[in-house]
């Protein structure tokens, strides 16, 4: 991982040849570039040509300046400046939009069925709908449920830092493995990325968020079986929306792609799952991926910062003076 | 270095001005990027993007002067040039040594400038060969422009430590140049 070899395969090449001790106050000297190359002893007169070359300040590249800046402006914005709506609220604004269609679709359908109106075969199905939405209470109150449901997945309010990243993870989700971040525009992959603490990290980031927006409210952390549960209940609702699931709603996709591993994933997982569920009575499928971030995703939402905390991540330094 | 006006970009880029923060990154940049070069050659770009994302995250909590800034985000580059060469690991790309690097510049860089950059990607190529914890040492002393105090900080070695590595650092370059020039 570090190109450490080279000196050393060239000194087995070579016979050795002897170096001039260097006096300590000396190579403090040379280190901190006061001092000139006729000054110093024999044999280190390349050394310091060789690291003057290395700290030679060349200009910076335009097209670097600009992606810096574009950076800045993503996750830097001014307190007081007058605000463009950002891409973030714009894309999270059509979200909503389609959420409350659906969402009151479901009211509709759940009162439907509540004051059972539907026939038989969809009022069984309406109900499995109903109970199926992640952090429902009680089947039968499923009215109630979908609207307290809404507005928590909207938020992602594991990570109020960061309003509306889960639903920047599913359009990053959306574009699919290598095409990740390609239906995001620069300002959204930013502001994700800065979320996520670097743009390598936002698969795992996703999955996190995806996982704690599918823990049930008020219980501790979802055991396992919890979990399948609420994932064998999106994959119904999965189901009923359509084959593609694109009517299905946004954090049930989310959850979905996360758990099944990609949006492609989601149908042959949800066959999986349910059949697995049926013939077990709802315990976990073992041939079912996990239902928790997997790989080397965080644990713990990194809504902070991964980089705090640990003596070998340190914060910003204090004043030195 | 910027000097007696860092305090003011800092708190104007802090404030959201843009045209602030390009002061701060068009200091630190050249030198960051080189830094990465010696730590992880094939990914210094990518791996500097991902630093001025963490920094502009940061600034609102960063509380320090110039000094303090540059070694705020040579530790974040540390870190983040650590999680490069782990990624990096999982699909192992020897690098080239320094003698085989190529040495033809663009064809549209002025001859002057070419043969800097020439020299500086030499530079930077020998350092990079040398042990790592040498490397490091010597890149961040050089190339970042930081103390022995900073330094020590920064890998979490004692400021002795930091010497005893530089110091080795030189005397194997200078093995090193002098095996190559065959004197």
């Amino acid at each position: 991982m570090w190109p450490g070899d080279a000196v050393d395969d060239e000194m087995r090449r070579h016979p050795r040849i002897p170096v001039p001790p260097l006096d300590p106050a000396m190579a403090e000297r040379i280190l901190d570039g006061t001092v000139h190359e006729d000054d110093v002893p024999p044999g280190y007169r390349d050394v310091v040509r060789v690291l003057a070359s290395a700290a030679a300040s060349p200009s910076p590249v335009p097209t670097e300046e600009a992606a810096a800046l574009a950076t800045f402006r993503s996750v830097h914005r001014p307190v007081d400046a007058p605000r463009r709506r950002p891409v973030l609220s714009r894309l999270l604004g059509a979200k909503a939009v389609a959420a409350l269609v659906l969402g009151t679709a479901a009211v509709g359908t759940a009162a439907a069925a509540a004051t059972g109106t539907l026939p038989d075969a969809a009022q069984a199905k309406a109900h499995h709908i109903v109970a199926a939405v992640p952090d429902a209470g009680p089947a039968g109150h499923g009215a109630a449920a979908v609207t307290t449901h809404t507005p928590r997945t909207a938020g992602a309010s594991d990570h109020p830092a960061v309003p509306g990243v889960a639903g920047l993870c599913q359009a990053y989700g959306s574009g699919n493995g290598g095409d990740n971040g390609n239906r995001l525009d620069a300002t959204a992959f930013g502001r994700l990325a800065a979320a996520a603490g670097g743009a390598g990290k936002i698969a795992a980031y996703c999955r996190t968020v995806a996982a704690s927006a599918s823990r049930p409210a008020g219980s501790a952390a979802g055991s396992a079986a919890g979990a399948d549960k609420d994932l064998a209940g999106a994959c119904r609702s999965w189901q009923a929306a359509g084959k593609d699931g694109r009517a299905a709603a946004a954090p049930v996709l989310a959850r979905l792609t996360t758990a099944a591993g990609g949006a492609d994933a989601i149908g042959p997982f949800c066959t999986a799952l349910l059949d697995e569920d049926k013939g077990q009575g709802g315990d976990r499928p073992s041939a079912a991926p996990p239902a928790s971030p997997r790989g080397n995703a965080p644990t713990a939402p990194p809504g902070n910062g991964h980089d705090e905390g640990g003596p070998s991540h340190p914060a910003p330094p204090t004043p030195r003076d | 270095m910027i000097g007696a006006g860092f305090g003011g970009f800092l708190a104007d880029a802090r404030d959201g001005d843009e045209h602030a923060f390009a002061v701060l990154w068009r200091d630190l940049n050249p030198a960051l990027l080189r830094y990465l070069r010696v730590v992880a050659p094939p990914t210094a770009e990518d791996t500097a993007a991902d630093v001025w994302l963490e920094v502009c995250r940061g600034l609102d909590r960063f509380r320090g002067d110039e000094a303090g800034f540059r070694s705020w985000v040579f530790t974040v580059a540390r870190m983040r040039a650590i999680d490069a060469a782990r990624q990096a690991a999982r699909r192992p790309v020897r690098p080239l040594p320094p003698d085989q690097l190529p040495d033809r510049p663009a064809a549209d860089d002025p001859a002057g400038a070419a043969v800097e950059a020439q020299a500086t990607r030499e530079a930077l190529a020998l350092i990079a060969a040398l042990p790592p914890d040498q490397a490091e040492v010597v890149a961040l002393r050089v190339i970042a422009g930081l103390d022995v105090e900073q330094v020590g900080e920064i890998v979490g070695k004692r400021p002795g430590t930091v010497r005893v590595l530089a110091h080795r650092g030189l005397r194997r370059l200078a093995q090193h140049l002098a095996e190559r020039t065959g004197v």
